[in-house]
């Protein structure tokens, strides 16, 4: 199955689906030294990020999310992608920083259409991601 | 997006690596946000905690700011002036403040303005009404929007920096007229305008912004006499207890003549009372009726001169209680100043510590353990500590003059 989308930051990466239901800070979310999920007490507190799609409605959180991802990066604990339901300015930032692609405003709702544990392959400059059957 | 030649070029990397990656990214991020070009920003404001790796990939070839740039303070406690005195070990300041000296050089070859201070427009970054600015610090932001009527975005740390880099921004958000009018009308009644005290515009602030979250606010009802720091107290809560950007105050803000001009002709979409029960329930949050005190906390936002000639007038011939301490944060422009007119003297001779650093992030270093409750006079403080420290320290709210008496008798009387 394909969604079309806007592509924000494009690039060609494909990888395991991480799907969250509620906004998203890499700020409060998320240790950039273990790049895992540190949400309390949500089912997926724990969940290994790095090298996945994170997959996400909006994001929120502090100013200084750029840097936390950044560090993330250096330690090699960045997602591969992210995909919003609609991407906010701070989310879009945190991408660009470190150069993953991020794309939004898809044709049906990826948060209802892809499940944790999905492969998915992000054609940022194509403005597709598909998910393997 | 549209861009003119020189911006064009600076794209290419005429500039340099760096000008070029942030013009790419300002660029992307500027599409991403509907914004049709870029624009001149006329002043900076930036963080000052980068990892070293990431200024200097930001500012390769760069030998100079794309705006004016002044510098916001040390995230982390690292004034040795002060560390000794306030039991911060050199273990823990030593290694900050050796990575600082390297970004200082960074910022030397930038032009960057040494300032470390969470209230630029106090220490000479004063823009015009309508210019575009990047600051750092989502409580002097509100200050640029709301009472300088500069134009300001609630930019990310990165794009800040890639905005004083390269001075430009693309045209979006609060920098367009149509986004900047409220649709959060807070009306003020049944309060007696000249009994507010500074106490009570914080506990406005931290009201309004539990309410109006990231929505642009106007507030009706409030005297023009509020002093700068009374407003200071008012704005600040809004970014702590909410996100608001704008808070457009009647008869003060230059966009605000009256209402129906910060509204833009409509009518508001929300209305929020704020009266005396709204005021005095929301001191409550952080109120207790006695209690002994271990620490006395001013300066987040910076103290400014008039707070600490009020504090070393409290100070005058007292002593800081044996088992207290008092800390206040400043800038170090302004600590000068306290000198030159003899405050600091009198607060360090009475046993208190002016710090020219960073009080928000307080937590951050090593608070004495055996601090269990803290007074301050600032909202967004007396939130951070409890929110940080997890609830191990407790925050008492109260007016200036009685925080000092508190530091001087060790006790909080239930005044505020």
């Amino acid at each position: 199955m394909e969604l079309k989308g806007r592509t924000i930051n494009g690039g060609d990466v494909e990888g395991e689906a991480v799907v969250l239901r509620e906004p998203f800070s890499f700020t409060g979310d998320f240790d950039f030294n273990a790049g895992t999920l540190i949400i309390r007490d949500h089912p997926l507190f724990g969940q290994k990020i790095a090298g996945k799609i994170l997959i996400i409605p909006i994001g929120k959180g502090a100013v200084n999310a750029p840097i936390g991802l950044y560090k993330a990066q250096k330690r090699g604990n960045a997602p591969a992608a992210i995909i919003c339901r609609k991407a906010d300015p701070l989310t879009v930032e945190c991408a660009l920083t470190v150069d993953i692609p991020i794309m939004d405003s898809f044709d049906r709702d990826p948060i209802e259409t892809i499940k944790t544990g999905d492969r998915v392959k992000i054609k940022g400059d194509e403005g597709v991601i598909a998910i393997e059957d | 997006m549209i861009l003119t030649k020189d911006e064009e070029s600076m794209a290419e990397g005429k500039s340099g690596p760096g000008i070029e990656r942030c013009m790419k990214l300002l660029i992307k991020y500027g599409e991403a946000l509907g914004g049709e070009r870029l624009v001149n920003v006329t002043s900076a404001h930036v963080f000052n905690g980068y990892p070293l790796d990431l200024l200097t990939e930001l500012a390769e070839g760069a030998d100079g700011s794309g705006a004016f740039t002044t510098l916001h303070p040390f995230m982390s406690l690292s004034d040795p002036s002060a560390c000794e005195a306030m039991g911060i070990s050199e273990k823990h300041y030593s290694p900050k403040n050796e990575e600082h000296e390297q970004k200082r050089q960074v910022y030397k070859r930038l032009g960057f303005f040494e300032t470390y201070t969470c209230t630029p427009h106090l220490v000479g970054n004063l823009p015009k009404k309508g210019d575009f600015v990047s600051w750092f610090g989502s409580g002097v932001q509100l200050v640029a929007n709301s009472i300088i009527g500069a134009k300001q975005n609630r930019d990310g740390a990165v794009v800040n920096m890639a905005i004083a880099l390269t001075g430009k921004a693309p045209l979006q958000g609060l920098y367009l007229d149509e986004n900047r009018y409220a649709e959060v009308l807070v009306e003020v009644g049944d309060v007696d305008l000249a009994q507010l005290s500074t106490t009570d515009y914080g506990a406005i602030g931290y009201y309004v912004g539990g309410r109006a979250q990231d929505k642009n606010t106007v507030i009706d009802g409030l005297s023009r006499s509020m002093t700068l720091d009374q407003i200071k107290y008012l704005l600040t809560p809004m970014s702590t207890s909410g996100a608001v950007s704008i808070c457009h105050i009647v008869g003060v803000t230059p966009e605000a003549p009256e209402l129906k001009a910060a509204l833009g002709n409509k009518a508001p979409k929300e209305k929020i009372h704020v009266g005396k029960r709204e005021i005095s329930s929301t001191i409550e949050t952080f109120s207790h009726a006695k209690s002994e005190v271990d620490l006395v906390l001013f300066g987040c936002p910076h103290c400014s001169i008039q707070e600490l000639k009020e504090i070393a007038i409290g100070l005058q011939n007292k002593k800081v209680g044996m088992n207290q301490r008092l800390w206040i944060g400043t800038a170090h422009q302004t600590y000068d100043l306290a000198q030159t007119m003899g405050y600091s003297q009198i607060i360090e001779k009475a046993g208190g510590t002016v710090a020219r650093t960073c009080m928000a992030t307080l937590p951050d270093c090593p608070i004495p353990e055996d601090v269990k409750v803290i007074v301050t006079n600032s909202f967004k403080t007396a939130h951070y500590v409890s929110a940080i420290s997890r609830g191990r320290i407790e925050p008492i709210i109260g007016h200036l003059e009685a925080c000092v008496q508190a530091a001087v008798t060790g006790r909080w009387e239930g005044e505020c």
